[in-house]
C-alpha cells in the first residue's frame, strides 16, 4: 500500500484534549438555560396557512359573483345573524393573533 | 433529549470539537474553548429544531464552524485582518503553551487557505467523511474534494521541504 505522508503527519499531530473542567463549567452554564421545547412547527404552519385559506375563500366568493351581494348585505344589515363576514373576520383576527403569539414564544425561546 | 443525555453527549463530543477548534485557532486554547462552549449552548438551545437529517455530531460541528466564522468576522472588524490570516490567532497565545509537535502542525496549516485548513482538519484529524464535511462547511462535495486535493498538495510540499517525508 502506498504511504500517505500527509495522513501520517496529521495523525501524528492529533492531540489528546483533557477535560480540564470544561464539561463541568459547561454544565454549570447550562443550568441557567431552560429546557428547550420541541419547535411547534405544526401549529406554526396552521397559524400561517389558515389566514391564507380565508383569503382564498374571500376570493372564491368574489369570483362567484357573490361579492356584490355580500357588500350590499353588509351595508344594509351589518349585524344580521346571517352575515358571514363578521365571524370570518373574527376568526381571522384570532388566527393572526395566535400565529403572532407562537412566533413571539419561538423568538423568546430561541433568543 | 433531556439535560442528562445532553451532558453525556458533551462528554463524548467535547474532545473532537475542541481539538478541531484548537487547531483552527492555531493553538489558542482560550479562544477555542470559548467557541466550543458557545457552540454547545447554541446546540442545546436549538435541539428542538434538529431534524435528524444528519448525525447530531455533524450538526454540532456545523454550529461550531459558524461560531468560529462569526468570531473571526467580529475580530476582523476590530483588527482589520482577513479570515485567511491564520497568524491572527497566534497573537494571543503564550508560546510556552505550545509543544514542538503542535508548532509543526500549525506551521503546516499556516501554508493553507482557510477553507483548505478546515477541510483537511476535518478529514485527516477528525475522520469526517466528505459528505459530512460538505454539510459542516455548507459547500458541495466536489468543492470539498478540490479543497482537499489542493491542501494535500500544499502539505506534501511542506513536508518535503521540512524533511518529514524521509523520516
Amino acid at each position: 500500500m502506498k504511504k500517505d505522508s500527509v495522513r501520517d503527519f496529521m495523525k501524528a499531530q492529533r492531540q489528546k484534549i483533557d477535560d480540564d473542567g470544561f464539561t463541568a463549567k459547561l454544565a454549570a452554564r447550562l443550568e441557567y438555560y431552560p429546557v428547550p421545547q420541541k419547535a411547534n412547527r405544526k401549529s406554526f404552519y396552521i397559524a400561517l396557512i389558515a389566514p391564507a385559506f380565508f383569503l382564498l375563500a374571500v376570493l372564491a366568493i368574489a369570483l362567484l359573483d357573490g361579492w356584490d351581494i355580500l357588500i350590499v348585505h353588509l351595508k344594509n344589515n351589518p349585524f344580521d345573524g346571517l352575515n358571514i363576514l363578521w365571524p370570518a373576520l373574527a376568526s381571522l383576527t384570532l388566527l393572526l393573533s395566535s400565529g403572532l403569539t407562537i412566533l413571539a414564544i419561538n423568538w423568546k425561546e430561541t433568543y | 433529549m433531556d439535560k442528562g443525555a445532553f451532558e453525556q453527549f458533551i462528554k463524548l463530543q467535547h474532545e473532537p470539537l475542541r481539538r478541531f477548534l484548537l487547531n483552527l485557532c492555531a493553538g489558542n486554547q482560550a479562544m477555542a474553548d470559548d467557541i466550543a462552549q458557545e457552540a454547545f449552548i447554541k446546540c442545546w438551545l436549538n435541539i428542538g429544531a434538529f431534524e435528524g437529517r444528519a448525525k447530531i455530531s455533524t450538526w454540532l460541528f456545523k454550529i461550531a464552524y459558524n461560531c468560529f466564522y462569526d468570531y473571526v468576522k467580529q475580530e476582523q472588524k476590530h483588527r482589520l485582518e482577513s479570515i485567511g490570516n491564520y497568524e491572527f490567532c497566534l497573537k494571543d497565545v503564550e508560546k510556552e503553551d505550545k509543544t514542538e509537535v503542535s508548532q509543526a502542525l500549525y506551521q503546516a496549516l499556516s501554508k493553507l487557505k482557510y477553507q483548505e485548513r478546515v477541510v483537511s482538519l476535518l478529514f485527516y484529524m477528525e475522520d469526517k467523511s466528505l459528505k459530512e464535511i460538505a454539510a459542516i462547511s455548507k459547500t458541495p462535495v466536489n468543492t470539498v474534494k478540490s479543497h482537499l486535493r489542493r491542501a494535500k498538495l500544499q502539505l506534501k510540499k511542506y513536508l518535503e521541504e521540512t524533511g518529514y517525508e524521509k523520516r
